[in-house]
Order: structure tokens, then sequence, then C-alpha cells
């Protein structure tokens, strides 16, 4: 039975966050919603406090995905895949600054096929991490926050992101 | 209870601090280097595309111009402080086990750190000597 938002919400029990929970997908019993001791204004106990599964672990098995938790989980996932590319930048400066032999060697493997390929994802990461970061700091301030604008901002971020990560390919070769 | 001679009440000393008892200091420290690191991606990133594959004495000459020099020094420790404080928030939300969590909070810092001077070294290296 999935139940439509108005009522989760009427029972207290909308999502947090806007995301649309499938209640027949729930790994753990949830209180029934509609019931007559409800209805009397009787709760029930929260049997399961302290005993759900965490986000992450929701995720895919509760949760719907949608345009806003699929580029909220890219966001962290690009940053962290970004780790890596600081690393690969800072040896290719510890090359060039240690002398042409070592620079040649850092910089062949970094504009070989694979490196080159590293590279790319990489740019495409920094940009979307970049102009989806710009996106956050304007929630920040408090603006751009509902449902429409927000997925619109989304969808224009991933264009950017396409745009400028072009612009540096090209600016490259 | 506060402490002797403290004019503030218990109230005061804990205002803004929130539950975790830090209150916002951390983020509010990320949003800083993220409106910092707008600029200086612009500014590093289509120089360093272009001395990817160039020449090993052309990289020098881009690197010893005073402007690019600080670019990349800027963008390298922003870049590395930014990072530093988002891998932080990333282990605290998925690691629960407290003395995993504070080993990789510590090693994170100490790392990020490592190789933000590394790279601001080299940096500097070739832009002093060529």
């Amino acid at each position: 039975m999935v139940e439509n938002h108005r009522q989760l919400h009427r029972a207290g029990q909308a999502a947090p966050l806007g995301l649309a929970i499938r209640r027949d997908r729930v790994p753990f019993p949830l209180p029934p919603i509609r019931t007559r001791r409800r209805r009397r204004g009787i709760r029930m106990a929260d049997v399961n406090r302290g005993k759900r599964p965490l986000s992450p672990f929701m995720f895919g098995q509760v949760y719907r995905p949608q345009l806003g938790s699929m580029m909220s989980i890219a966001h962290r996932v690009t940053g962290c895949a970004l780790a890596g590319a600081a690393l690969l930048v800072v040896w290719w400066f510890l090359a060039a600054a240690s002398g042409a032999d070592s620079f040649a060697r850092a910089d062949g493997l970094l504009t070989s096929w694979l490196g080159g390929l590293v590279l790319i994802l990489a740019m495409a990461a920094l940009w979307y991490h970049a102009i989806n970061g710009i996106r956050h700091l304007i929630w920040d301030t408090g603006h751009g926050l509902g449902r429409e604008e927000s997925r619109k901002a989304g969808l224009a971020v991933l264009a950017v992101t396409v745009v400028a990560t072009l612009a540096t390919l090209i600016a490259a070769i | 209870m506060s402490k002797p001679m403290s004019y503030r009440t218990d109230r005061q000393r804990v205002h803004g601090l929130g539950a975790a008892g830090e209150g916002v200091e951390h983020w509010w420290h990320q949003r800083l280097t993220s409106i910092a690191l707008v600029p200086l991606t612009l500014l590093f990133i289509f120089p360093f595309v272009r001395s990817l594959g160039a020449e090993h004495a052309s990289v020098l000459e881009t690197y010893s111009s005073p402007f690019h020099a600080v670019v990349a020094v800027l963008f390298l420790l922003v870049g590395f402080l930014h990072l530093q404080q988002g891998l932080q928030v990333v282990i605290e939300d998925y690691i629960g086990d407290r003395p995993t969590r504070t080993g990789l909070v510590v090693a994170n810092t100490l790392l990020c750190w490592a190789f933000a001077l590394a790279g601001v070294f080299a940096v500097a290296k070739i832009a002093f000597s060529a």
C-alpha cells in the first residue's frame, strides 16, 4: 500500500527533505497511518526508536531516486573523487619542480590515454562540484528552495557543467 | 556552574553552540573556503590545463609569473583546506565507531595539510628558481 503525501502529512509522518517514502518498501514496521486508536487521539509508542537503519541504508530501497537527491549524492561523490585529482595535481607540480626527467614521466602519464580519461572525468567532477556548490551557496542565503525553482536550477547546473567541461577540454588541446 | 569571577550566565556561555557544542563554526568556514574557490578555480584551471602536456620550460615559465604562482598557491591551500573540511563531514556522517572516526579525522587533517604544503612548496620552488 502506497499512501499519498497528504495522508502522510496529516498523520505527521511526511518524510524529511521532501523525499518520497514508499511505505510498502520500508524494511521495518511502520505504525499504521489511520487506525481507530489514532482517530481517537491515542498514539502508539514508537517501538522501533533507535533500531531503524539510517539514511544511506534507506536509499534505493525506500527512497525514490529524484533529481535533487541524485545531485546531492553526486556532489558528495565528486567531492571525494576530487581528493584523488588533487593528489595528481600536487604530484605533477612536484615533478615539474624536481626537473625535466621527472616532469616528463609525470606529464607523460597524465596525458596518456588512461591519464587523459582520468583528468577529463576529474575536470567534469570539478566543474560539477563548483557549479552545484554555487547553487548550494544560493540555497544557504534562503533563496531558490522551492521545488520547481530548485529543479530548474539543478538542470541548469548540469547544462553549465557540460559546457564548462567542453570549454576546458578545448582550452587544453 | 560558571567559572569564578565570570559575570556571564550559564545560558550565555552556551548560546549559539547547539547540540554538538560547537556552533556553526565548521559550517561557516566551509562556506568561506567554497566562496574563495569559485574565482580561484576559474583563474587556476585554464593555465593549468594548458600546461598539461606542454614543454617543461614553458611550464616553468608559466608558474614563474607572480600572478600564476600566487593563484596556484592560493588554489592549492584553499582547495586542500576545503577538501579537509568536506572529507571530515563525510567521515563524521558515515563512520559511527568513535575510535575509527577520530583516527580518520586526524589522518585526514594531517594528510590534507601535508599535500597542501607539498604543492605550495613545489609551486614556490618553480616560481623562485626560474
